[in-house]
């Protein structure tokens, strides 16, 4: 009956060792199963053995069953619980397999000799046999090996109580040692002949079997619960990954398949059974953005795994598509990137209103240029004029020269000097109102502040001159660059700048000031501060400074600060105004400061 | 430089614009003066010489206009004309209303720019000699006794000399003689040239 409950408990677990992950502890549970089976049938054949050397022959091969399953039972101790020391389980194991060995091969059974034997009657009026045991060193060896075992066991589980587990040790730690303890004990009383009773081994293992195979279906237990909630889950999320038209996949790196989701091989025009790895997917991405998406996935391996990329990919039928993908790698114990596993999602039609939603914003920006280019036409054209009136009049002077007799060679050549120098100077000033009158798209191109701020205060110079208005700049040298479009950002100061001039017309010329300032501030971003003397904000208007259509001037759209805003928050930037305690208007803007990481 | 030669004196806050335009007018023979800014043309001593300015209108510190009205609280009788790179109808209205000569917009052609100063030489000359005419008339004037420019101004509304006796409660006679007099000292024959003399004068 032992032997029965004890194999197919073996046979289960066996079962479970080859489909499990963890598959130590069950083997050495089934070992140890199989162990107390082969006992108790050779212990019910001493029960009826008549003849002495019978059962000396029955001692010396039980030998075996008793170290597969002291053997084994330590095994499980040892990987069940992951607790307990080496140095203890390998001498248990060293010394019980010597003793066993030393029964099984010396030519008397070395550590359990029968001497005789002789048959006693139950109450019942059963005969059994009961046998007169010698004793050797080697049983005392056998003793300490279980003693060591014991030891063993008793520490693996103190270990295991220490770490906070309550059931496996008290339930599985505890039995063993008990069981073991009065096996041992039970069998020393039978061979010292202080009880009349047979070896009794096996019905005392068969506790230790079943503690242990109690918590190990436990574990085989609580994985099938796992498993239906895991199937739940998955039934969850695959709902959701439909809502969302997400996509799954998994990269096992070792065998460099790709594993997708139904809706990420739709997404990414693949048939169901197509085979996928790394090369595979790359081919899919579109050439232009192969490259970035490798080296994104490499350096996502080299660095704390997270993946992030945004790529075009070309479907069979010859459509682009864009993709947004994140995932997560999971690494070895030893840091190796083992499986990367994450998401993908169609993002083509947000892509498509985002740089819809871009060319807007660079035509309402250009709008927004051209106007105020208007507001600069008169001193643009002052400016201009200046080197045209200058070349006209030395061109007419030269002609005079010439008509002398004899002609004023000399003042020609100085003449064609100054002539060729306007030529520049009107050059240049074209130059300037073209670059800001041209429409482009938002170029991302590492920037200097100052030079920036240079430029576009060269360009109002004309129209200060005209309004009788200084610009002072005040600049912080090595300021950090920042990340833009020059003329967006040109046209954002312009705008500041013109105004700060307006807001001062009504002032005495005396007073009209403007103060451009460039500075760092604490928080590493890039500082630029437009501040005039003239009579402030409402306090009223200043928080609806920037709303489209907002204004306070009588011949205003109310589009300016709207766009300058958008334009320095498509910068990441931050835009705004205040009043200065001693009158005057002062606006802030603030650009992040490019970093090694957003670097291109 | 001769004395009765006219000057012109060019002020323009463009060095470039303005080693040109002096290089263009003196290469037609005008004599030219160069001033960088308003400041500086007002503080510089005018001689009284025949001349008209050329002056841009938008220069930093005075700009054109503040010249123009600054010229005429010194009385002086130079003509101005206006060169600009951008002039904006109000402005040339205004610049205009106030006696400038002209109003030209850079860049300004050479036949423009000479007519435009010979004109204003023109009218300079004009001015100057109504001018010299007017103080030497002033002159003859302020050797009038105050009796005799009592007398002036009742001959001149045209009241006989008895009326004029009866409203000074004098003689005719003393009359007869202050007229004679003051016809003298002006150097006038008729009571017409008379009343011409005295709206001059702006009696």
């Amino acid at each position: 009956m032992v032997a029965a409950a004890c194999l197919t408990l073996a046979l289960i677990h066996l079962r479970i060792a080859f489909g499990d992950g963890r598959r130590a502890p069950h083997l050495f549970f089934s070992l140890a199963a199989v162990a107390v089976a082969v006992i108790s049938l050779l212990e019910l054949t001493l029960l009826c053995t008549t003849e002495v050397t019978d059962y000396d022959r029955i001692l010396r091969w039980s030998s075996i069953p008793i170290a597969v399953m002291v053997i084994s039972v330590v095994g499980f101790v040892r990987t069940f619980f992951g607790t307990g020391r080496n140095w203890l389980a390998w001498p248990a194991v060293a010394l019980i397999f010597l003793s066993q060995l030393a029964n099984f091969i010396s030519p008397v059974p070395a550590v359990r000799h029968a001497v005789a034997i002789h048959r006693v009657q139950t109450y019942g009026g059963e005969c059994f046999t009961v046998p007169t045991i010698a004793s050797s060193p080697w049983t005392a060896i056998e003793i300490a090996s279980v003693i060591l075992a014991v030891i063993f066991v008793l520490d693996a589980s103190i270990a295991l109580w220490k770490k906070g587990e309550r059931r496996r040790p008290l339930i599985v730690g505890g039995g063993i040692i008990f069981f073991f303890c009065a096996s041992r004990g039970h069998a020393i009383l039978v061979e010292k002949g202080l009880v009349q009773t047979p070896y009794l081994v096996s019905f005392a293992f068969l506790g230790v079997i079943l503690a242990m195979g109690h918590e190990l279906s436990a574990d085989v237990l609580r994985a099938a619960t796992l498993a239906r909630k895991l199937r739940e889950s998955e039934r969850r999320s695959d709902l959701a990954a439909r809502a969302a038209a997400l996509g799954f996949w998994t990269w096992d790196m070792a065998r460099d398949e790709i594993w997708a989701s139904a809706n990420a091989r739709t997404i990414f025009g693949l048939s169901a059974d197509e085979k996928l790895n790394l090369l595979r997917f790359l081919d899919l991405v579109h050439p232009e953005h192969r490259e970035a998406v490798r080296n994104t996935i490499e350096k996502a391996l080299a660095g704390n795994g997270d993946y992030q990329a945004e790529y075009q990919v070309e479907l069979p039928d010859g459509r682009t598509r864009w993709i947004a993908a994140h995932g997560r790698t999971e690494f070895t114990a030893d840091h190796k990137p083992e499986f990367m596993s994450g998401a993908v999602v169609d993002i083509t039609d947000r892509r498509h209103s985002e740089l819809e939603l871009q060319q807007l914003r660079s035509q309402l920006a250009h709008a927004g240029r051209v106007s105020v280019m208007g507001q600069l036409a008169a001193a643009m054209a002052h400016e201009l004029n200046q080197p045209l009136g200058a070349i006209l009049s030395n061109a007419e002077a030269a002609e005079l020269f010439l008509k002398q007799n004899p002609p004023a060679l000399d003042e020609l050549a100085d003449i064609l000097t100054d002539i060729r120098r306007d030529d520049e100077r009107a050059g240049e000033v074209i130059r300037r109102m073209r670059s800001l009158l041209r429409r482009q798209e938002m170029a991302r191109e590492p920037l200097a502040i100052n030079p920036l701020v240079e430029e576009v205060c060269r360009l109002v110079s004309a129209e200060a001159a005209l309004r009788q208005t200084t610009v002072a700049l005040e600049l912080t040298r090595q300021l950090p660059l920042v990340e833009g479009d020059r003329i967006h950002l040109q046209q954002v100061f312009l705008n500041l700048i013109l105004n700060a001039m307006e807001a001062m017309t009504k002032h005495s010329t005396v007073k009209r000031a403007i103060m451009v300032r460039t500075r760092h501030t604490s928080e590493g971003e890039v500082e630029i501060s437009v501040a005039d003397s003239g009579p402030g904000i409402e306090p009223a208007s200043l928080p609806r400074l920037f709303e489209p259509f907002f204004t306070t001037k009588e011949s205003g759209m109310g589009m300016g600060l709207a766009i300058c805003q958008r334009i320095i928050e498509a910068h990441a930037g931050r835009i705004r105004a205040e009043n200065l305690p001693g009158g005057g208007a002062i606006f802030h803007v603030t650009l992040p400061a490019q970093t090694a990481e957003n670097k291109m | 430089m001769n004395a009765t030669q006219p000057t012109i004196f060019v002020v323009d806050d463009d060095a470039s614009f303005l080693t040109a335009v002096t290089r263009l007018l003196r290469a037609g023979g005008f004599v030219v003066k160069t001033f960088k800014s308003a400041d500086e043309f007002v503080k510089n001593p005018l001689p009284d010489s025949p001349g008209c300015v050329i002056a841009d209108l938008h220069m930093p510190g005075m700009n054109g206009l503040g010249l123009q009205d600054s010229l005429a609280a010194a009385g002086a009788p130079l003509p101005i004309i206006f060169l600009t790179g951008h002039g904006d109808i109000p402005t040339s209205v205004h610049a205009m209303r106030k006696g400038a000569e002209d109003f030209l917009t850079k860049p300004v052609n050479r036949e423009k720019l000479f007519d435009a100063v010979q004109r204003a030489l023109a009218r300079n000359t004009r001015e100057r000699e109504a001018h010299t005419k007017h103080r030497e008339l002033r002159e003859l004037y302020e050797t009038l006794t105050p009796r005799e420019r009592e007398v002036l101004t009742h001959v001149i509304t045209g009241r006989l000399n008895k009326q004029i006796a009866g409203d000074l409660d004098t003689s005719e006679r003393t009359i007869k003689a202050h007229r004679a007099n003051l016809m003298a000292k002006l150097k006038v024959q008729s009571v017409a040239e008379l009343v011409r003399l005295a709206q001059a004068l702006g009696i």
